[in-house]
């Protein structure tokens, strides 16, 4: 009686969704509403190390989706090259960027390592369907905004989330880039080599910023509606060059592998009345001690080898992990 | 229970008849938008959903709805809940998406997708019972055309 015979294209999408792309094209065999959902799949994700006759895969079907305009939601592709053939690959990844582009694409990542992919940044920050951008290892300094006219000069309003991931761009980049999606509440930034000055501010709906950065990079991040912040810093020697101000709203914190100040981590814990949630990890002081005290809103504390802490007084503090040599002094109401 | 308690009555293609709570009722959107424009006099009609399926959506409902219920419990619940004829599963999809309760129709999907992982095309027409409505040169063509999904 009932079977899935019957199951709307809706409804199929929505299983699609839970199959990788190539789980879902063998579907097309299945029977023809199966084939019809599959031709109207809204995501596409195309991830391979690059061989002959792959392109002729993906060639094929932006092609499809080019000619029935049919909308894309998601679009993922990761490939990898082989040395010297970029100049054969570049233009035709400008190719299949296009569809989704022009087919009201809001989830696109986009991951060529080596040579890095020269991505046309600005042009995708002018659509108003785009949500999220995730760049791995592409390249924005061919496309700067210096060289966009000012009639196309990009500003994305819908842009959410802005995730870059070993990508070249220098700090005049970061910058017109961020000033180019004011209203995003998630921003990741890691392994950048090229920058040297990470600032973060006037981003008036912000609510998480991850940082991964290298010991050259000076960080400096002013955003009182941050409430989630992760930093990494690769680096042990130097001290730190982390400058939070006005970030009265963390509830959560996260920092790893860094020098850092008495008074710098006193100075956050007194100015976040709202901070729940604090980590460390590899966290050192010159000084070899340091404390955590007298935050009342402090919840959740794990320290993992951090050297030198000497004195915990948090009163409401509910879980604490700790992963050490030396058991500093707990002080708890 | 408090005196304030309302009750819903829903009635399904079957013309069986479920008296529920409404706090419960309303984790289907459906409904919920049905109770807040005041379009509800007293017996919903639910013309697409059978009372067997009906009977699996309210305790899938009353389950997630009870309190003090842990995670793993539920967890257990919900596996348990997926495990069953896949017509039965293709009856709560459709449920689902006229109730539009995401979240079982999001657990079916899920459950779907997981019985067509890892098989070909001919094993996944017999676990569902989907008839093969191509031809055989319809079928050469797809598979030509689609080859790179089928190594």
């Amino acid at each position: 009686m009932t079977c899935m015979n019957v199951l709307s294209v809706c409804v199929i999408h929505k299983i699609l969704s839970y199959l990788s792309f190539q789980e879902a094209a063998k579907l097309t065999l299945v029977s023809k509403t199966w084939l019809q959902a599959w031709l109207a799949h809204p995501n596409l994700e195309f991830a391979f190390p690059y061989s002959l006759g792959d392109d002729k895969i993906v060639d094929q079907v932006m092609e499809r989706y080019c000619q029935t305009k049919t909308p894309i939601e998601k679009f993922q592709l990761s490939i990898s090259i082989p040395v010297f053939q970029h100049r054969i690959i570049f233009p035709q990844i400008d190719k299949w960027l296009r569809v989704p582009l022009q087919n009201g694409v809001k989830d696109l990542t986009c991951e060529v390592y080596e040579p890095s992919y020269p991505f046309p940044i600005f042009t995708f920050l002018t659509t108003n369907s785009l949500r999220q951008l995730v760049l791995l290892g592409c390249n924005l300094m061919v496309h700067s905004l210096s060289t966009v006219t000012t009639t196309q000069l990009a500003s994305s309003h819908s842009l959410r989330k802005l995730s870059l991931t070993q990508v070249q761009l220098d700090n005049n980049m970061l910058r017109d880039l961020l000033n180019c999606c004011p209203l995003i509440d998630d921003f990741i930034i890691e392994h950048c080599r090229s920058l040297t000055n990470i600032e973060l501010r006037n981003l008036q709906n912000i609510k998480s910023v991850s940082i991964s950065c290298y010991e050259n990079q000076s960080v400096k991040i002013q955003e009182p509606t941050l409430q989630h912040l992760f930093y990494f810093r690769c680096c042990w020697k130097k001290s730190p060059i982390l400058d939070i101000v006005e970030c009265q709203n963390l509830i959560f914190l996260q920092l790893a592998d860094m020098w850092i100040s008495e008074g710098f981590l006193q100075h956050l814990i007194s100015t976040s009345q709202f901070l729940e949630n604090l980590a460390l990890v590899n966290v050192s002081t010159r000084l070899e001690r340091f404390k955590i005290c007298g935050s009342q809103s402090l919840k959740l504390l794990t320290i993992d080898n951090c050297n030198g802490l000497r004195e915990i007084d948090a009163p409401n503090l509910v879980s604490l992990e700790y992963d050490g040599n030396l058991i500093p002094q707990l002080k708890i109401a | 229970m408090s005196s304030s308690t309302k009750f819903l009555t829903l009635k399904t293609c079957d013309d069986k008849k479920f008296v529920l709570d409404e706090a419960i009722a309303v984790r289907s959107q459906t409904i919920k938008n049905m109770v807040e424009d005041d379009c509800v006099s007293n017996v919903i009609p639910l013309p697409n959903v059978n009372s067997k399926t009906m009977t699996k959506v309210i305790e899938y409902w009353k389950k997630h709805s009870e309190e003090g219920v842990s995670k793993d419990v539920l967890m257990d619940f919900d596996k348990a809940f997926v495990k069953v004829h896949h017509s039965i599963l293709h009856a709560l999809i459709l449920a689902a998406n006229f109730l539009n309760d995401k979240e079982i129709l999001d657990m079916m999907c899920q459950e779907v997708a997981d019985r067509i992982k890892g098989k070909t095309p001919e094993e996944i027409r017999k676990e569902f019972d989907i008839k093969n409505d191509f031809t055989p040169e319809e079928e050469e063509e797809i598979r030509k055309e689609n080859a790179w999904a089928f190594e």
